[in-house]
């Protein structure tokens, strides 16, 4: 179960993927005195959890900064100059609420112009219709090359599911555009990932460099699953800067998931956005 | 990838070698007691609590029943969950703020409802003789309302009917003529009003609590972190309602307040934050990740809680396309906790997380007397069940640890016993 592979077949140089093995990281503590390792996880008592072993074993903590992907992308963008402002969920899901309308829940009437929204009994409750968005966002990172993937295996579901893996993608990308349509701040904390993956790559690792500048490995933790934005921001580190990154999996998933990462590294520039047709074809960058 | 690697998901699992105890009681109430009795079992011979985990999958159906059955063995819990904000009190104090100031007139249990939920003046400002006591006894908040008049009145005129009525006192016309004096709802004032009603709470009402608390100060913690919390909403109520008013989707009234702040509220949940060495840590199983804990407990073993794939929006043939993953679509990625793939990490993560033993627990029917069946991720470990038996004698009158784990806790000192 536990396990190591480098350099594992299509995997850059610098991105090493562990199943479990987090023994690594505490032995890591022992032979090192000033922070150079950045230990993110998204799950914040995850972290708690490493700190307590550290000090259950007497290790200092000295040697990393803890942090959520959250986190080090807003000193990303702050480097870079970028504006960090995101609408929290709340607000969100009070934007979606007045673009559909003040009609009932289940109102068969037309939705907004631009807005089309699979058919069924709950399709205008805003709760819905924002894990519609977040699942796609999860999935795709709403990157032209993925949504492309995305409308190729609809196409390979049978009938009528295609369809409707086709509307719901619609609908995610919909709402993402009339969001951004509604606020002059990013639709999501997501939204800050991508735009501090598009700022990695375009400054080629400079605002990084700035924003972490002693940093020479990321260690992400405690994965269940590499979601898109994830992935594609570890895309950029591995691209434009020097840093090294190991990512920890678990146990009961690992195995299946680091198989499934050189496929998901192989997308180009990471962070890049199409929300229509026109943008994807066009393959100019949506402003974020 | 092919699609043969996403059989890697419902793969065998590699279960550490740590001895696994299975105890399988009839209802839920009985496992959770059945949990508690293992606990405090292994307390009694010599086991500190704090070598001791309790992990269940989703605490909502647990969380009363592993209450009950802890302070029957006099352990003292601490929940690694979620602030129900909504249902504490400072929270309530707040809401209840909000009502009384709503509307054009007010009843009299609307009005004395924040005095039951200890409303007081903040502490810096109550240098006035005659207010030490605060907040108002619930004996005195009765009487008052046995003394006052029936039908909604307006705050200013309750001063005149407060006045007029034997027995109720001057700290009541204080109460009232703080409501009198409270300014329309402006996002400042909301605020500031309330902020105040928070911290008169946090100088008087948590005191409160705390003198009447047990010695683990367990519900003065839950106060404790509802008042940070109730800040935070307080703070946060204020912008939102600046935005709202500007956009025109809320009102200028008190009661919009108060709905815009449950929803803050319910929406932006907050987790437990202290640890406290003299209690034993109940945890969401996802939240055991990467700890060391010599004895762990997990909870909620059955075929419907563990595994529990999570919600989608998308169609199940889509989900299992995504997560084949072949040729192009190798590119998207998959969510492996469509298909439980999460549960499963959580499953091996608390075997991992024991370093003596591990105790799983499970209920085989429900309150109906319906069948419940046993967790399929049981399958990929070798159990050694304990008797009906024994699991009887560990929840009796005079409680005895099963055989199978008083090896294990007395092997742990010295050799090995049966």
């Amino acid at each position: 179960m536990e396990g190591t592979r480098t350099r594992d077949d299509g995997l850059p140089d610098r991105l090493t993927l562990h199943v479990g093995d987090e023994e690594r990281l505490f032995e890591r503590a022992r032979t090192r005195s000033h922070p150079n390792e950045l230990v993110v996880s998204p799950v914040e008592l995850h972290q708690r959890n490493v700190q307590r072993r550290l000090r259950e074993a007497r290790l200092p903590a000295d040697a990393f900064r803890f942090a959520d992907p959250v986190e080090i992308c807003l000193r990303v963008l702050e480097a870079a100059g970028r504006p960090t402002a995101a609408v929290d969920r709340v607000d969100r899901l009070a934007l979606i609420r007045s673009m559909l309308g003040d009609e009932p829940a289940d109102s068969p009437d037309d939705p907004p112009a631009g807005l089309s929204l699979p058919t069924g009994p709950s399709s205008r409750d805003p709760q819905r219709v924002e894990q519609i968005r977040t699942e796609a966002e999860a999935i795709t990172n709403f990157h032209p090359e993925r949504i492309a993937a995305w409308r190729k295996t609809a196409g390979e579901v049978d009938d009528p599911i295609d369809d409707e893996a086709r509307e719901l993608l619609d609908a995610a990308l919909a709402v993402e555009r009339e969001l951004r349509d509604r606020t002059a701040k990013a639709v999501s904390e997501t939204a800050l990932l991508r735009r501090a993956t598009r700022s990695i790559a375009a400054t080629d690792g400079a605002a990084w460099a700035e924003a972490h500048p002693n940093a020479e490995r990321l260690t992400l933790l405690g994965l269940s699953s590499l979601s898109a934005p994830h992935t594609d921001l570890v895309n950029a580190l591995l691209t434009a800067t020097p840093v090294e990154v190991h990512v920890h999996f678990r146990a009961g998933t690992g195995e299946y998931l680091r198989r499934r990462v050189p496929d998901l590294l192989a997308v180009d520039d990471p962070g890049t956005v199409a929300l229509s047709e026109a943008e994807a074809l066009s393959g100019t960058e949506a402003s974020e | 990838m092919t699609g043969a690697d996403r059989l890697a998901l419902s793969a065998t699992i590699d279960a550490p070698d740590v001895p696994v105890i299975e105890v399988a009681s009839p209802t839920r109430r009985d496992e959770a007691r059945s949990a508690m009795a293992a606990a405090a079992g292994l307390r009694d011979r010599g086991v500190p609590v704090r070598d001791v985990a309790v992990a269940v999958r989703d605490l909502d159906s647990y969380e009363e029943p592993l209450f009950r059955a802890a302070i029957q063995h006099e352990i003292a819990p601490v929940f690694w969950t979620q602030l129900r904000v909504t249902r504490t009190r400072p929270y309530a104090l707040v809401e209840s703020v909000c009502e009384a100031l709503a509307g054009d007139a007010v009843d009299r249990e609307t009005l004395l409802r924040p005095l039951e939920l200890r409303w007081s003046p903040a502490a810096a400002s109550a240098a006035d003789p005659g207010s030490a006591a605060w907040p108002i006894e619930p004996a005195a908040v009765h009487r008052a309302r046995e003394a006052l008049p029936e039908g909604a009145r307006p705050v200013s005129e309750w001063t005149e009917a407060i006045d007029s009525s034997a027995g109720v006192d001057d700290r009541f016309r204080r109460f009232v003529g703080w409501l009198d004096a409270a300014p329309e709802p402006e996002p400042a004032s909301v605020a500031s009003v309330l902020g105040e009603a928070i911290e008169g709470y946090a100088d008087r009402g948590l005191p409160e609590t705390k003198a009447a608390d047990s010695p683990a100060l367990l519900d003065t913690e839950t106060d404790a972190r509802a008042v940070v919390r109730v800040r935070t909403l307080v703070r946060q109520l204020r912008h939102k309602f600046a935005d709202r008013l500007a956009e025109g989707t809320l009102e200028r009234s008190w009661a919009d307040a108060a709905d815009l702040a449950r929803v803050i509220a319910t929406q932006r949940p907050g987790r437990r934050e202290h640890s406290n060495a003299r209690a034993l840590d109940i945890f969401e199983a996802n939240d055991l990740w990467a700890l060391d804990v010599p004895y762990v407990i997990a909870v909620g073993l059955t075929a419907e809680e563990w595994p529990r794939p999570s919600q989608s929006a998308l169609p199940p043939e889509f989900r299992e396309a995504v997560l084949r993953g072949e040729g192009p679509t190798g590119a998207l990625a998959p969510q492996p906790a469509w298909v439980g793939g999460r549960d499963r990490d959580q499953f091996v993560d608390a075997l991992r997380t024991a370093g003596d033993c591990v105790v799983v627990t499970r209920h085989t029917r429900t309150p109906s007397g319906d069948d419940v069946a046993r967790s399929p991720l049981l399958d990929h470990v070798e159990t050694r069940r304990v008797s009906e038996e024994s699991r009887r004698r560990l929840v009796g009158t005079d409680p005895e640890l099963p055989p199978e784990l008083r090896a294990i806790v007395d092997g742990d000192t010295e050799g090995d016993d049966g």
